[in-house]
């Protein structure tokens, strides 16, 4: 690939993950009838890194903690630390990748919030010094799960239009360099 | 080849993330004006967007509830009646009061801060942390540790300012402590955050003394003793107080007066507590 070609990726999805960040924290919570919110940033992190290999995982992984990291007051660093690790897991399945398949991006987006939320949890048992296990698996950790798995069914297809439009034109534009 | 070079990415991100994990422990303030310019660029499409989304919900809330409203409605018009009646013989009171206030010279009167109205512009997604953004920053004289009210009761604290924005951390987060006493007797008791008890609506009351006069329904305001909340401002009513296994304090919840699963607009006092007494920022 061409140095432009990824310079504009970068862009274009740091400000997806921006985006979807916004639209994370300031639509969702606020739309009182969920019970949870699905976790976009995540899906996105999980969705690149399955799609185009552990690097572009672990760039939007930064990303998306890095939106986090600024917003939340906790040690700077927890969130990008967490996102990365969870971009580079999903990108070491990218060889499988074959895009009619949703199974396998379900599968990993459950091990991801799981993951995700086990990590948080142990970071506030460390802070806090309480676990409430069962609480929080039950109110907190499985309805974001739920939640993020019904999401991921439709924004999983849409990432997947978009990159192959825009896969489309960058190969385009490569032979007409070329 | 590619997993080795993500795998050096990775090691990368590692050490520098738990380089700045420590730093930020320690220090806390290290990456404020970071936050400060991100915050600059992203309060206002923040601002926007969760306008959008609250008109979507509230679009969809109308709908919803508008039975419910009118029901609502009728049993509302009944209570003003009894409100005002009340209201008028309150009145009375209140000039009498005015009057004795005279009489014992109590010219400090609590709960008269100057206070600024901002809207909650973001909120935690998940419900790990309870911590909110309002969209008044320093440009407004809000300051780190100012107290934050919303529907007569007080909600959180100010934990971290932007030019644009504000980072309020609520009470009912776990990291939430707060003196308080009841109005009643003066008995002074600590306001803790807990998710467990915020399920049911609630904050757990502990440390109050075994020989305290401590009542279930007992107006819970905040003491004089913290070091960060004002003197005076309601938090809630006491309920199920009860001693503790050990007989050496009693403990129970409190019913917050603020609702906080549906905070839109809140009260910034623009007084902090220092240790030399509670002094308005930027006018000395």
């Amino acid at each position: 690939m061409r140095y432009k070609v990824i310079a504009k990726r970068i862009l274009i999805y740091f400000l997806l993950v921006v985006l979807a960040f916004i639209v994370q924290t300031c639509v969702f919570p606020f739309l009182s009838f969920l019970a949870s919110t699905p976790n976009l940033i995540l899906i996105i992190t999980f969705t690149y890194g399955f799609i185009y290999g552990t690097e572009w995982g672990i760039l939007c992984g930064f990303f998306a903690g890095l939106m986090m990291d600024l917003f939340y007051t906790e040690p700077f660093g927890l969130f990008i630390l967490i996102y990365s690790y969870l971009g580079f897991f999903s990108g070491l399945f990218s060889h499988t990748y074959r895009s009619d398949s949703i199974f396998l991006p379900l599968m990993l987006c459950l091990v991801s919030e799981v993951f995700y939320n086990f990590a948080i949890l142990a970071y506030r048992y460390m802070t806090i010094g309480e676990l409430y296990f069962n609480y929080s698996l039950e109110h907190i950790i499985i309805p974001e799960i739920f939640f993020t798995l019904l999401v991921t069914l439709l924004v999983y297809r849409l990432l997947l239009i978009a990159n192959r439009r825009m896969d489309r034109v960058d190969d385009l534009r490569g032979q007409q360099a070329a | 080849m590619h997993n080795r070079l993500s795998k050096n990415i990775l090691i990368i991100i590692t050490i520098f993330c738990g380089f700045l994990m420590v730093v930020s422990y320690l220090q806390s303030s290290v990456l404020d004006p970071v936050r400060y310019y991100v915050g600059y660029f992203m309060t206002p499409v923040q601002s926007g967007i969760n306008r959008f989304g609250i008109t979507v919900s509230n679009g969809i809330r109308e709908q919803r509830h508008l039975r419910e409203v009118y029901d609502e409605n009728l049993r509302l018009q009944q209570r003003v009646d009894a409100l005002t009646e009340e209201n008028s013989r309150l009145r009375s009171d209140e000039l009498e009061l005015e009057r004795l206030r005279e009489l014992y010279r109590l010219d400090q009167n609590y709960m008269q801060y100057p206070k600024v109205a901002a809207r909650v512009i973001a909120r935690d997604s998940q419900k790990w942390f309870r911590v909110f953004r309002i969209d008044k920053g320093l440009s407004d004289g809000i300051t780190k540790d100012m107290n934050v009210l919303s529907g007569g009761g007080l909600v959180g604290i100010v934990t971290e300012v932007g030019a644009n924005y504000a980072t309020v951390r609520s009470i009912i987060d776990d990291e939430s402590n707060v003196y308080a006493m009841s109005q009643y007797s003066n008995d002074t008791c600590l306001v803790k955050g807990s998710i467990t008890a915020y399920e049911d609506g609630m904050l757990d009351i502990t440390n109050i003394d075994k020989n305290a006069v401590f009542n279930d329904g007992d107006a819970v305001i905040t003491s004089p003793l913290s070091t960060k909340f004002l003197p005076g401002i309601l938090i809630g009513y006491a309920s199920g107080i009860s001693i503790n296994s050990q007989h050496l304090t009693k403990s129970g919840r409190l019913i917050p007066v603020a609702d906080f699963d549906n905070i839109q607009e809140v009260l910034v006092i623009t007084q902090i507590k220092t240790e030399s007494g509670i002094i308005t920022p930027g006018e000395e």
